[in-house]
């Protein structure tokens, strides 16, 4: 009897409306474990080089893992995979919620969409039975709207519904997928790639909960998560979200601010979570079964931007891409700006900071109203912000040269722009700085869907937690702006562990390396006693290595290699004001970084490419075929 | 040390070593008349980090100039850096 999965993956052809289970072995699960890992199996395998990422033959998988489900904080995520329509390159975004453990209750592990559907459908995972319905009637509708709307005509509350929004239908290479209305897979452009599926909605519901292997010990390792969470540094996050941060961030030089000009923000507290807490937050909400909190609830009733608290309300990212990016101190515009994310599906970071890109290209005179359509978009407009998110979602106007995203905004406009954009094979970077944590910028030039803060720990913690670092081998620690070949190390352990917890679909707040509530050491033991599998640290970083190897490969396959692992010209400029004042990144720092980079990872050649030995010694040598 | 005129104070990473909490990460304090938030900070001689300093009440969030009273728990906290 398998613990921790069915055992069954749906197969979804749009084409012929057929569907199919697969049955895939012990071993399979074994080895990929879910999420990005067993996403990735089925990218390689069904999307063809080349593919169009918006066509018919790019594969969207949405994945969850042997862990979700089961009742311990932070194991309710779901990984959507495909070709990313923004970068051209792998595409590869992690979302919460309630959604991920309905879907696993419906009867699946995972969910293989190939080719389009003649018209809109909606999918619907009810117990073990499966069947598309007609989505006509939802288009062109926000995504609250189409929550209702579903709920309604399957006379039923409690399912649980995933969609692309209005964004997606108009193909904004950013749009995200989004459940419960406010939670989003934002990153890498999933939503479109749905979209261009004819693919509205997926609707979950069921009681179908796999077993677990040792229940006993798990609701202790529960109940020990739950006692110890008081006492815990994730503790924070519950009280003030992710927005906790917005201070520290600029006190230490390292809150982006006017598109990276500057690490420091003059009203960054205006964008803190103290502040939050004390003007416009309604309550805390949470995912299934999680003990933390961290997610925030907002509402604005009074003045120009009334916020619905069905939309969730912003994170740190969001505050600062919306918020110090575009040099606006407006805590209700940036809220309203998240709002309508989350009503027209868009991932946060790539939409604010794309606007920041076009607020620095229209201060320095590189475009002009001529390019805008007559729209002056300056730095601490919040006005023509929030007007841009709504004309990016539609297409209107320049929104529809913004909703390329920055990098290809800047092929279409030219003139220069290209050196104002902030982003790593296309995709938008988030609000983290690699000019005071030093690595990140390694991980951001090196990470196969993009600048992504989420693919490994960040510098401080190798000094902050020796304990936890060295159960994964991490036993010299060094300062938060040093770059040398232990923080390379640092860097590809860390994410080697962090590319397994998305395998794994696990939440990286709940378990991890460093500051989190549980550690790796008790992410493993959590695996053993839901799978019933013997499962080591060792174990999951050789997971991570090999989803990682999965993406690296499709890259290369699609043209991506050592020559894309690039930062932006921005980063080599120094920074102005705050304790960062002065600081810039050196390319011949990074170059050396990745040549030690490289060759830890098993990578060879001018391309970096992975090696058939690496392939083979990660069981997954049929990938040396594809490449 | 417990007792009627006590609070509990609960500091996170990275504020421990810096603190008079003697290493402790949970530990009693008496309380005086008009006892805030920011006395604790004071006492505790961790005023340096008050710029980034996050509170915590009786598991709600807090203000530095909260008053306190017997019984109550105080999370003084630092934000974690990835998040």
């Amino acid at each position: 009897m398998p613990y921790g999965y069915h055992g069954k993956i749906l197969h979804v052809n749009l084409d012929t409306h057929d569907l199919q289970i697969e049955e895939p072995d012990e071993e399979f699960y074994r080895t990929y474990m879910g999420g990005s890992a067993m996403g990735m199996y089925y990218v390689l395998k069904h999307t063809p080089a080349n593919a169009d990422p918006l066509g018919p033959e790019n594969t969207l998988v949405l994945a969850l893992s042997v862990l979700t489900g089961t009742p311990i904080s932070g194991q309710s995520r779901m990984t959507a995979a495909a070709k990313s329509p923004l970068s051209g390159a792998i595409g590869d975004s992690q979302s919460g919620g309630y959604f991920p453990a309905e879907m696993k209750f419906a009867g699946i592990d995972a969910l293989v969409i190939r080719g389009v559907s003649k018209t809109p459908v909606y999918l619907y995972l009810n117990n073990g039975e499966f069947e598309l319905r007609p989505a006509e009637h939802l288009m062109n509708k926000v995504t609250g709207e189409v929550e209702a709307i579903i709920k309604s005509e399957l006379k039923d509350d409690k399912v649980q519904i995933l969609q692309t929004g209005i964004a997606g239908e108009k193909l904004v290479r950013f749009s995200s997928l989004m459940s419960m209305s406010n939670r989003a897979n934002g990153r890498t452009g999933m939503g479109a790639v749905m979209a261009s599926k004819n693919l509205k909605a997926v609707a979950a519901r069921g009681k179908l909960r796999p077993q677990t292997a040792a229940k006993k010990e798990l609701n202790e390792m529960a109940r020990w998560g739950a006692s110890n969470f008081e006492e815990s540094d994730v503790y924070g996050l519950g009280l003030y979200g992710t927005a906790e941060v917005t201070i520290y961030q600029d006190k230490g030089g390292g809150l982006p601010t006017r598109n990276w000009d500057s690490g420091t923000f003059e009203n960054a507290l205006a964008l803190d979570g103290t502040t939050m807490a004390k003007t416009i937050l309604k309550e805390r909400d949470t995912c299934y079964a999680c003990t933390i909190k961290c997610k925030r609830v907002v509402e604005i009733t009074e003045g120009n931007y009334k916020v619905d608290p069905l939309y969730g309300g912003p994170e740190y990212e969001t505050l600062a891409t919306f918020g110090s990016y575009c040099g606006i101190d407006d805590l209700a515009a940036v809220a309203y700006a998240n709002q309508l994310c989350n009503m027209y599906g868009m991932d946060t970071i790539s939409c604010g900071a794309t606007i920041a890109w076009a607020m620095n290209c229209f201060e320095e005179g590189l475009i002009s109203e001529e390019d805008t359509g007559g729209l002056a978009i300056r730095y601490g407009d919040a006005a023509v912000m929030v007007r841009l998110v709504e004309m990016i979602a539609k297409r209107e106007g320049f929104g529809d040269v913004l909703a390329e995203g920055s990098a290809k905004a800047a092929e279409i406009i030219g003139k220069g722009t290209g050196d104002m954009v902030v982003a790593v094979k296309k995709v938008e970077m988030p609000a983290h700085m690699p000019q005071v944590k030093r690595s990140l910028g390694l991980i951001y030039a090196v990470n196969p869907f993009g600048a992504d803060h989420q693919s490994s720990e960040h510098d401080p913690s190798y000094r902050g937690y020796p304990e936890r670092m060295a159960e994964i081998g991490l036993t010299d620690p060094q300062p938060s702006k040093v770059m040398n070949e232990e923080k390379v190390k640092f860097a590809i352990i860390t994410q080697y562990l962090y590319s397994a917890m998305d395998s794994l679909n696990i939440c990286q707040f709940v378990f991890g390396p460093a500051w989190h509530l549980y550690s790796g050491g008790q992410l493993a033991e959590t695996v053993r006693m839901i799978t019933g599998w013997d499962t080591s640290v060792e174990d999951l970083l050789r997971l991570g290595e090999r989803r990682l190897n999965m993406l690296r490969a499709f890259n290369f396959r699609e043209g991506f290699g050592r020559d894309e692992d690039k930062l932006p010209k921005k980063l080599y400029k120094a920074l102005q004001g705050g304790k960062s004042d002065g600081i810039q990144l050196q390319e011949e720092e990074l170059e050396t970084a990745k040549n030690i980079y490289y060759e830890m990872a098993g990578w060879e050649g001018d391309s970096a490419k992975p090696s058939r030995k690496k392939l083979d010694e990660l069981n997954i040598g049929w990938v040396a075929d594809l490449i | 040390m417990t007792g009627q005129n006590t609070i509990t104070v609960i500091i996170h990473s990275g504020l421990i070593k810096s603190s008079r909490g003697k290493g402790q990460k949970k530990f009693e304090m008496p309380i005086r008349e008009d006892y805030r938030i920011e006395d604790v900070v004071r006492d505790l001689d961790i005023q340096d980090e008050k710029p980034s300093l996050l509170y915590g009440l009786n598991g709600e969030t807090a203000d530095d100039k909260d008053l306190l009273r017997p019984g109550d728990t105080v999370h003084l906290m630092l934000p974690i850096s990835g998040g």
